[in-house]
């Protein structure tokens, strides 16, 4: 099947692991077709929702050694953490009371509680979720996949960024960089919900689809009739498809973005709001063979709590609670979950102590993240910070770790995924990432 | 197998799939190492790569001192070769291949066990523990018979020599020009073209020829009326002469200088943490004046490397610096430890090291960042003595003014840049000061304030135009307080480099001089005026300068026949392709060189030869022998960039404005009606149009465009407000009382610069006809046909 990916690839397919729509192309066996990662862009405190420190209440104020670990700002004594954790699920891993509808999926979860990254600054962090690197100059995850796998659907993009709003950094962080241009992501701002607003170009403001039709069938006679004269050529064909294609999705995209096509009860299942939104998206794009979505939590840093962290959270937390519980019932009852990866977090986690009195600093030493869906085991906790949720010290994940698992989970070898640039054989995990196994259904 | 080398062919692994290059590696024997390696295999050149790459330097750094038999052989543990590992010491076998995880090896670097901690100075950090980790996971791969403790590879120059990129210009004696009045472009290629049997097609339409050679010296289509004097023009050189027209008109210097900013990695907008960026756009039109002008290439680059040390340079050719002025800048948190910092300027060195090799040389020098290049006879050596002019180089944006006036005025800006981290560490320090001590500190801030002000009001020519530029200048990381580190610029300084093992900063190496590559120039001078930035690029130009000349002519070629002669147009190093004609690249060559260096010249060259002017018909034969037409035997039809088919729309539409040069403006704007050169680029944030349509990101070095097309790329064509705009544009010029056939001859002419063949104006009356019979207004359906002219193929492609 040539169209597949072709939309999105079509020159440099030669390229892709994938010709057609089987596996065998592959690695090794995937568990998944796609991936949804939330991104709670800002940074989010672990020690808040899936690992519980009650450490931070007993000695609040004091500063134990294992928290002098220099980060961005000048911190102060150990900062309380006022909410309540309970067991959940069959497994009884404890979950926050923030969370009491996610927290109903906990036996389908990964917690992935001893992640690390490189860098406690937003962009350098920001772009260690994303690309791998610190340096703005390699191409990111989602880039990646579409090298490696294409799309599913022809008529839409298959990597899809929606914020509503910009993160920090912008577009670097779905850059395709020196891979061909076509594997960058597309980004919609979904701060409005109406496709023609989220897509450039998506409508013909002045003709109908018909005369459209007919004008286009001029140009492919004009075309045929000097093709005729000049022989095929693979780029003058690919553009001939690609306009096709083109036409298709004015009514394909206007269909897959348009959320008012939901039924009145799941919209209220995933509530209002513009991460509602992004995780509703989310599912119709997956659902239509987008390989890769990342649902930013909102515009600019929202996580970012430098102060009054304690007085923030229960409202961040209520905002994505029904959202994400909505997305994961969603994708269980269509029959998605087993097939997509769910990735939430943020670019690193916050300091167990206190800054600015009440708020809590950038902390790139410990962070937790999840992992959910295809091949993801469930009702597991995997790794640990010290007694304060500063630092991973047990079954450290780095964030290469992270991208090494989820090319693993579709099928693909973080070692074999190269790109042949300015001499180099690059790949996303640089030369390190090892798939953490244990989180491996 | 005899052969000394070896792995630096085998291609780390992993991160180097490429079999290709290894036989030929191999027998040239690039890189000698001491060892020799019996068992052969992917696999394990593979890990012998990782180890060489990864593993040795840790043992060498953490292990050998006493682990080795060159040294001291403690516990009984040798770490010389896998035998000696899987045999272990004292404590048993060091690695256990059944079963790796529970290797002691790693139970002793992991620190896991109190009675066992290796090294004993230390825990390793995580990344080298996870390599380790990964090297004994896939069997502790190690040279046989070498002993680790000594990582000299020596790179053996002559060898690297004698690749072909790097050796002298060559002629192939049995080609002789002049015959006929074929010129000696032809003659090569059409030498080959006999060799291989391959038929050539014959020569194009004159309106064909035309619209390519209009498209591709001016990025713009011609008007039908240039088209119809063309055509009609009876002269024996009326070719030549429209040749030399479109090389003289301003608009060649816009099309060409665009070439030139991909290599160049030109934004319009640089990083928000820098002082102004309003400027860039100098940069950009001076490229474009040094081409209309036909600056020779060799002046060209000088002028970009080093034109402030130039004595003879004028004020405005200060605009040239923009090259490494415009460099992308990574954030430095004041907050960060100074080794963070360090870190991220040696990113900054990489970057620009690596713009510089592959723009200027066709080189990856960035390779040899961590160690010697794996494939090129590069050293770490020569990384770092190229990194130390950068360390004495810093950016900035200096004032267009006369020699001394302008050295007055940086002084100035020096003084206030002083001053200005004063006020900086007082910022941050008063956040959590109180009291009299907060009170000094503001007072303090004040008196800079104002003394700032004063500095300003007081130089004349403070307030003069900038370009982003470069200037001698040592430039260290300095912590200035606990909480404050930036960098430290003087201007009379010096920083000595060291090589910082495995691209380290903190980890020192010998110390590096400032001079240029080895390969080059073997006896290693060094550079002794400032920064060496002159002596740069005088040493590039007289040690490499075929390497350089070859570089650009392939460039050139591309961008005039639609695809290189080497196919890797930045890398000419032993990894990059051969050329398809090495005789044809290399006269091109060192016609460059003997013209001086003018590229006007090697331009006129090239589109004046008859293998550009053929036809773009296909014989099906000669494309059963060549289908990728290696052999140049027909004009192999080239997608336009964005740039060239969105200014022919302009073109077309007749709206298009020529003026030259200045600021960026917005694209996305649909009454901006000028070339797309002058569209902003913002690095960190491309406009859509530009990325739909595959222009290349602005963070780095980009040989060559991809002809891409997207489904999202056509929606624009389908739907934007710019192409409808075009489409109205024409047709409300059009006399439209005219009979349709007249109409669609027209517009043939105006959009595609030939007239309609029968079969198409049926089809096209057809169209006209059905859509006023479905209801459709007139004009709308004469811009519904007009957008279908700019729709087709014909339109989006140079024939």
């Amino acid at each position: 099947m040539s169209q597949l990916g072709a939309g999105f690839g079509s020159i440099a397919m030669a390229q892709q692991l994938l010709a057609e729509a089987s596996d065998e192309h592959l690695h090794h066996r995937p568990r998944a077709k796609a991936v949804i990662q939330l991104i709670m862009n800002g940074g989010p405190f672990q020690g808040d929702m899936f690992d519980p420190k009650p450490a931070l209440n007993k000695h609040e104020g004091q500063r134990p050694d294992e928290v002098d670990f220099r980060t961005e700002r000048k911190t102060g004594g150990l900062l309380g953490c006022p909410f309540k954790f309970m067991p959940r699920g069959n497994s009884g891993l404890p979950v926050s009371e923030l969370l009491p509808r996610l927290s109903r999926h906990i036996d389908d979860m990964s917690i992935l509680r001893s992640v690390y990254t490189d860098n406690p600054n937003h962009g350098p962090a920001l772009l260690m979720l994303n690309n791998g690197t610190i340096t703005p100059t390699v191409p990111s995850l989602g880039s990646w996949l579409m090298y490696g796998l294409g799309s599913e659907n022809a008529n839409l993009p298959g990597y899809v960024v929606l914020c509503p709003g910009r993160p920090v950094r912008f577009s670097i962080l779905w850059t395709s960089a020196f891979l061909p241009p076509q594997h960058s992501g597309t980004y919609v701002n979904h701060s409005t919900i109406d496709p023609e607003k989220m897509i450039p170009f998506l409508s013909n403001k002045s003709g109908s689809l018909s005369q459209q039709r007919r004008q286009l069938d001029l140009v492919r006679s004009l075309n045929d009739s000097r093709r005729d004269a000049k022989g095929s050529n693979p780029i003058l064909d690919a553009r001939i498809d690609a306009m096709e294609t083109a036409f298709r999705m004015q009514t394909s995209a206007s269909q897959a973005f348009d959320i008012g096509l939901e039924t009145k009860e799941c919209r209220a299942e995933y509530g209002e709001g513009h991460f509602a939104n992004g995780c509703l998206l989310a599912r119709r794009l997956v659902e239509r063979g987008v390989r890769f979505v990342q649902v930013y939590y909102g515009n600019g840093q929202p996580w970012d709590t430098h102060e009054g962290h304690n007085d923030k959270v229960p409202e961040l937390c209520r905002t994505i609670d029904g959202p994400i519980d909505a997305l994961l019932t969603d994708l269980k009852r269509r029959g998605l979950f087993d097939d997509t990866v769910v990735v939430w977090g943020g670019e690193f986690g916050r300091t167990p102590v206190s800054e600015n009195g009440n708020g809590r600093d950038h902390n790139h030493y410990g962070m937790t993240m999840w992992m959910a869906g295809g091949g993801v085991r469930g009702g597991y906790a995997h790794g640990a910070t010290d007694d304060f949720g500063f630092r991973a010290v047990q079954d450290r994940v780095h964030m290469h770790d992270l991208h090494a698992t989820v090319l693993h989970l579709l099928g693909i070898d973080h070692d074999r995924l190269t790109y042949r640039y300015a001499g180099r054989d690059f790949r996303l995990t640089d030369v390190a990432g090892n798939v953490i196994d244990d989180v491996i259904a | 197998m005899s052969l000394k080398l070896v792995y630096n062919a085998g291609g780390a692994s992993r991160l180097f799939g490429m079999q290709k290059m290894r036989s030929l590696l191999s027998y040239l024997g690039l890189i000698v190492f001491s060892g020799t390696i019996a068992h052969g295999g992917d696999a394990a050149d593979e890990g012998l790569e990782f180890f060489e790459r990864r593993i040795r330097p840790l043992l060498i750094q953490h292990c050998m001192e006493c682990h080795s038999a060159d040294k001291e052989i403690e516990s009984g543990l040798s770490l010389d070769g896998r035998t000696a590992l899987l045999k272990g010491g004292d404590r048993g076998p060091a690695v256990s291949v059944d079963d790796p995880k529970s290797s002691l090896f790693l139970l002793a670097v992991s620190y896991n066990d109190a009675d066992l901690q290796m090294p004993p100075d230390g825990k390793l950090n995580e990344k080298e523990l996870s390599l380790f980790a990964e090297w004994i996971k896939m069997g502790a791969p190690m040279p046989k018979a070498s002993t680790a403790a000594t990582m000299h590879s020596e790179i053996d120059f002559e060898a690297g020599r004698s690749h072909w990129s790097f050796q002298p210009l060559i002629q192939n004696d049995k080609i002789t020009s002049g015959q006929a009045g074929i010129g000696k472009i032809d003659s090569i290629i059409d030498q080959q073209l006999q060799e291989d049997g391959v038929q050539s097609t014959e020569r194009a339409s004159r309106e064909v020829l035309i619209r390519r050679l209009s498209l591709v010296l001016r990025g713009l289509p011609p008007k039908w009326s240039e088209v119809r004097r063309f055509v009609q023009d009876q002269r024996v050189d009326a070719y030549q002469r429209l040749v030399d027209r479109y090389l003289a008109t301003p608009q060649y210097g816009e099309r060409w200088g665009r070439h030139w900013l991909d290599l160049a990695r030109y934004t319009d907008e640089t990083a928000s943490w820098l002082k102004r960026t309003d400027s860039a756009f100098r940069y950009r039109d001076w490229v474009v004046n040094a081409l209309n002008t036909d600056l020779p290439y060799d002046e060209f680059i000088r002028y970009q490397l080093a034109v402030d040390m130039m004595p003879n340079a004028s004020t405005s050719d200060l605009a040239a610096l923009g090259f490494l002025g415009l460099s992308p800048t990574y954030w430095k948190e004041p907050r960060l430890d100074p080794e963070v910092i360090k870190v991220v300027v040696a990113e900054e060195w990489e970057e620009r090291i690596d713009t510089i090799g592959r723009t200027f040389l066709g080189m990856s020098l960035a390779c040899a960042r961590c160690h010697d290049h794996k494939f090129d006879p590069v050293t770490t050596e020569d990384y770092y003595s190229l990194a130390s002019i950068l360390a004495n180089t810093r950016l900035v944006e200096m004032p267009l003014l006369p020699r001394e006036q302008r050295e007055r005025v940086l002084g100035v800006m020096h003084q206030i840049e002083i001053f200005e981290k004063e006020q900086d560490v007082l910022k941050y320090a008063s956040i959590t000061a109180e009291g009299d001590a907060k009170k000094k500190m503001t007072d303090r801030m004040a008196v800079i304030k104002e003394e700032i002000e004063k500095l300003k009001a007081g130089t004349s020519g403070f307030d003069a135009p900038r370009v982003n530029a470069v200037l001698d200048s040592a430039v260290t990381v300095r912590q200035f307080e606990t909480f404050y580190t930036a960098l430290e610029f003087d201007p009379n300084g010096n920083v000595d480099l060291h090589v910082q093992l495995r691209g380290n900063p903190s980890t020192k190496g010998a110390p590096v001089a400032k001079r240029y590559l080895e390969l080059f120039s073997p006896d290693k001078p060094s550079f002794k005026q400032g920064s060496g930035r002159v002596e740069l690029s005088d040493s590039m130009l007289t040690d490499s300068q075929w390497l350089i000349a070859r570089v650009m002519v392939n460039r050139q070629w591309m961008h005039i026949m639609g695809t290189p002669i080497v196919s890797t147009p930045s890398d000419f190093g032993f990894q990059g392709a051969l050329p398809s004609n090495r005789y044809l690249l290399d006269h091109l060559a060192s016609e460059l060189i003997r013209s001086d260096w003018s590229l006007k010249s090697l331009h006129r060259a090239i589109v004046m030869s008859d293998a550009f002017c053929r036809s773009s018909d296909v014989i099906d034969e000669s494309r059963d022998k060549d289908p990728e037409n290696i052999d140049r035997w027909r004009y192999s039809p080239v997608r336009l960039e964005i740039e060239a088919w969105r200014d022919a729309m302009l073109s077309v539409s007749g709206s298009l404005d020529l003026q030259l040069g200045g600021p960026a403006n917005n694209l996305i704007d649909t009454s901006n009606n000028r070339r797309t050169l002058y569209g902003r680029i913002n690095r960190r944030d491309l406009s859509t149009v530009l990325k739909l349509h595959g222009f290349p990101e602005a963070t780095g070095h980009s040989p060559k465009r991809e002809a891409n097309v997207s489904p999202l790329q056509q929606l624009f064509v389908l739907n934007s407000d710019f192409v409808r705009g075009q489409c109205e544009l024409i047709v409300d010029s059009l006399n439209r009382s005219l009979n349709k056939d007249d109409l669609i001859q027209t517009l043939f002419q105006t959009i595609l610069c030939r007239n309609a063949t029968d079969d198409e104006t049926l089809s096209s009356v057809a169209f006209v006809e059905v859509s006023l019979e479905s209801g459709i207004e007139e004009r709308d359906v004469w811009i519904q046909f007009v957008h279908a002219l700019l729709m087709t193929n014909e339109f989006a492609f140079v024939e």
